[in-house]
Parts: C-alpha cells; sequence; structure tokens
C-alpha cells in the first residue's frame, strides 16, 4: 500500500459519526420505503429491501453499519410507518442481527466483500445469506408474535415468509451492492477493517 | 403506493406542526408520554379499557391538531398490517372456542378468533396514533432538546438530530431518482415481486452512491467546524419545562399507573362492552 493510499484510508471521528448518521438515515428510509412498495404479505412475508443495505453496511462499515444500519436505521423505519416505539425496538432487535452476523463473520473469517474468490462467495452464501437472515427471521417474528400481530399457531409460517422473502433480496441486492461498491469503498476512508 | 410513503415521509419529516396546546408542550415529555403510553396500551389486557385508550389518543390527537392527511395515511398503513393480522387470526388459526361467527366458503371465523384479533387492532390503533402525535407536532430539532433534557450525551442528540434532518435529504434523493429512473420508462408498479425488487437496484445504487459522497463532505464539514466527542457544550437553544408540561407527564403517569392496577387485578375495570 502507498503512503498516498494510507493517507486517504486514515479516519476521524467525525468520519464515524457521519459514517452513523448516514447508514441509518438510509436505511430508515428504505425500510419505510420498502414496506410500502412490497406490501403484498406484510407485515411478515414481504420484500424488505432495507435489509440488503442492512447487511451491506454491517460489512462495510463495522460495528458503526451494524448498529446504525441494522437497529436504529430500522427503528426510526418503523416508527416512521405507524408502529409504536417498544414493537419496532423489538422488531429492530432482529435487524440488528442481520447486520452484526455478516459483520462478525467477514471479519473473523477474512472474507472478501469484493467476492473474489470461491471462500468469499461460501462466506457470504452461509453467513450473510442463510445463518443471518435465520436469526433475525427467528427474533423479528418471534417479537411480532409476542406482541400479537399473528397468533404463535402460524408462527413458523411467518419465519419462513421473513426469512425466505429476505434470502432472495440479500441473494440479490446485496450480491449486487458487494459487487458494485466494495471495490470502491475499499479504497476510501469509508471502509472499516476491522471492528470499529 | 411508493406515492403513499412519499407523503408520509415528505409531510412528516418536512412536516411544520400547527399551533396547539400539545404543540406547546416540552419536547422531552411528548416522547416520554409516547413511550408511557405505548406501553400502558400493549399492556391492556381488556377490550374495553383498549376501546378507552383509543378515545383518549384521539381527543388529544383532536385537540392537538393533528392534520386529517397525516392520520389518514398513518390509519391506512396501519390499517393494512391489521387487515393481513385478521386474515391470520381467521382464516390460518383454528377455531379456538365459542361460536362461529362467519362462514366464507371453506373459511370460518371463530368468536375468540376475532375477539383476539380485535383486543390487537385497538391496542395498534392506539399506538400508531399516539406515534404520528408526537411525529406530527414536534420539530427535529425540539426532539434533540428532548434527547438533551433527558440527559443524553451531547453526540447521542446531535447524531440522533442529525439522522432524523438526513431522512429528509434521503427521501428527497430517493424520490428524485425514482423520477429520474421512471422518467427513463421504470415503472414500479407493474411485474412480479421479483421483478419488482430486480428494479428496486436500479434506485438502490444510485442512492447508496450519492449517501456515501454525503458522507465525505459531512465528515469534512463537521471537522472544519471544530467537532468533538466529548467535552462541555453550550447550548443556545434551551426550552424550558413548564407547569402544563408536568401536568401531561403526571396524567399519562396515572393512566399507566391504572392501567398496570388492572393488568394486576388491584382495580376493577368494568366490560361494559364485551363478555
Amino acid at each position: 500500500m502507498s503512503s498516498e493510499e494510507r493517507i486517504v484510508r486514515r479516519r476521524s471521528p467525525t468520519t464515524l459519526v457521519a459514517l452513523f448518521i448516514v447508514s441509518a438515515a438510509i436505511t430508515a428510509v428504505l425500510g419505510a420505503f420498502g414496506s410500502i412498495v412490497f406490501p403484498f404479505l406484510a407485515p411478515i412475508s414481504s420484500f424488505y429491501p432495507g435489509v440488503a443495505f442492512q447487511v451491506s453496511f454491517g460489512v462495510w462499515f463495522g460495528i458503526i453499519g451494524a448498529l446504525a444500519g441494522g437497529f436504529l436505521g430500522p427503528f426510526i423505519g418503523i416508527v416512521l410507518t405507524g408502529t409504536s416505539a417498544p414493537i419496532a425496538a423489538a422488531v429492530a432487535v432482529g435487524d440488528f442481527f442481520q447486520a452484526f452476523i455478516p459483520m462478525l463473520a467477514f471479519r473473523l473469517g477474512k472474507f472478501d466483500p469484493r467476492l473474489k474468490s470461491g471462500k468469499d462467495w461460501t462466506g457470504h452464501i452461509i453467513f450473510n445469506v442463510i445463518i443471518a437472515q435465520a436469526v433475525g427471521a427467528t427474533i423479528g417474528s418471534g417479537s411480532l408474535a409476542a406482541f400479537g400481530v399473528f397468533p404463535w399457531e402460524i408462527w413458523p409460517i411467518a419465519w419462513l415468509g421473513w426469512f425466505g422473502s429476505n434470502v432472495v433480496v440479500v441473494g440479490v441486492i446485496t450480491t449486487i451492492l458487494f459487487k458494485v461498491f466494495s471495490d470502491y469503498l475499499m479504497r476510501t476512508a469509508l471502509y472499516i477493517e476491522k471492528f470499529i | 403506493m411508493a406515492f403513499i410513503i412519499s407523503d408520509i415521509l415528505k409531510g412528516l419529516i418536512l412536516y411544520t406542526p400547527k399551533n396547539s396546546f400539545f404543540v406547546k408542550v416540552h419536547p422531552a415529555v411528548k416522547l416520554f408520554v409516547v413511550i408511557v403510553f405505548s406501553f400502558a396500551a400493549l399492556l391492556t389486557p381488556s377490550h374495553s379499557l383498549a376501546l378507552v385508550n383509543l378515545i383518549l389518543i384521539a381527543v388529544t390527537v383532536v385537540v392537538a391538531r393533528v392534520p386529517a392527511k397525516a392520520l389518514r395515511l398513518y390509519t391506512f398503513v396501519i390499517g393494512w398490517m391489521l387487515l393481513v393480522s385478521f386474515i391470520f387470526y381467521s382464516f390460518f388459526t383454528p377455531i379456538r372456542s365459542g361460536p362461529v361467527l362467519a362462514t366464507i366458503g371453506p373459511l370460518r371465523i371463530g368468536y375468540e378468533n376475532f375477539m383476539a384479533w380485535l383486543l390487537v387492532a385497538l391496542k395498534f390503533l392506539a399506538v400508531s396514533y399516539v406515534t404520528a402525535l408526537l411525529l406530527a407536532t414536534t420539530k427535529h430539532r425540539d426532539l434533540a432538546v428532548a434527547l438533551r433534557t433527558w440527559r443524553l450525551p451531547y453526540v447521542v442528540s446531535f447524531t440522533f438530530a442529525s439522522i432524523l434532518r438526513n431522512l429528509a435529504v434521503v427521501s428527497v434523493d430517493l424520490f428524485t431518482i425514482i423520477d429520474a429512473q421512471s422518467s427513463r420508462g421504470l415503472n414500479f408498479r407493474k411485474g412480479n415481486p421479483i421483478q419488482r425488487l430486480a428494479k428496486f437496484v436500479r434506485v438502490g445504487i444510485p442512492l447508496i452512491y450519492v449517501s456515501l459522497k454525503r458522507t465525505e463532505e459531512m465528515s469534512n464539514a463537521m471537522a472544519s467546524r471544530g467537532f468533538k466527542v466529548r467535552g462541555k457544550k453550550t447550548m443556545y437553544y434551551i426550552i424550558p419545562m413548564r407547569m402544563r408540561d408536568y401536568v401531561v407527564a403526571g396524567l399519562f403517569t396515572l393512566h399507566l399507573v391504572i392501567v398496570l392496577a388492572v393488568l394486576l387485578g388491584l382495580l376493577q375495570f368494568p366490560n361494559f362492552l364485551f363478555f
């Protein structure tokens, strides 16, 4: 790495705060927007495009991305669409794990978000597309059932709807985002290699 | 549908509240009211009390002069969720007990299932309207004041206020991109869900690019103004607490106490509507 690149990659607290603000704002707006544009079986199995951005932000921006893009953004987005704060917070915990698990897996497993090798693809599919969405679906749909949005009897259907739709969204959109943006981001100060 | 969320975002985020009694209430108290009332509404054990909650918040919404447009939008969004919830409660759940209320072909709606859904609907409408009450009567700047009044660190209130301000910016970016893509022939209303999802990529990519550029600009602007995470700050915009703020906070706390007392069986609430 040249000295010029090292200067570019140096971060300051203002970068982290700005990253936090923008990540949360994007996922909040996309969460609110996506929930309405794809409402055909809302609230449990509509396509939720915001999840693709949550996963990407977790992988690119570390803890900042997971907290802002995974928790606070979805929380604000859910509140904006008329759900109360306690329910929004419970559902956003599921969203947080959908961003936190990819963030953790890509750092511990040393996967490259540019998806250059078979190892990177395997990590992406196993952790981002499957495990993170399974955990998020369990917490998210469980929270909705606990608050009575649907009865516990149909929780397995709700879980399957949540998981299936997120797998499609992350499999399609996150993969495209990784291929389009990762290379550019990794050459800027915005990419966070470690946790913070 | 996109136009509806556009209206919600533009209407609530870029909204200037009308003058009313509730607008003048301290923002920290409004935030307190939303949290306390949401918990009270969600913990409500009976239909009658849930109906009283809904009436209470409806009266507050009217007194606060929340615009009918915002209420209509919220009713639409929460109404859609409740409709789906009704389908799950009635058609996809075995009849629990009691008589059958209606039969539609092979599908039957049980009385107990309907009552269980009705309680959820009354609770969710109440919490939805209290959220609308906060958003439609409070400026973003005042929400930051509310967090500072709650003694949260400066960086937290600054970040939260900036996120709210950026919601408007990002949503304007989003709808500008949608308009630009629509003028090129992209129609979000056509196609199956997968095709519509694929179209969303053509909005998401420019949005991320624009937002990442803005992150760098914002970071530079903050650094050039000497932003520091730690250190004592001087506030030039302070809203003092008044007697009416304590009264409003006290009334909603009393409401929560009553709900808790009914929930714990310490207080009997007449079940005047349902048996």
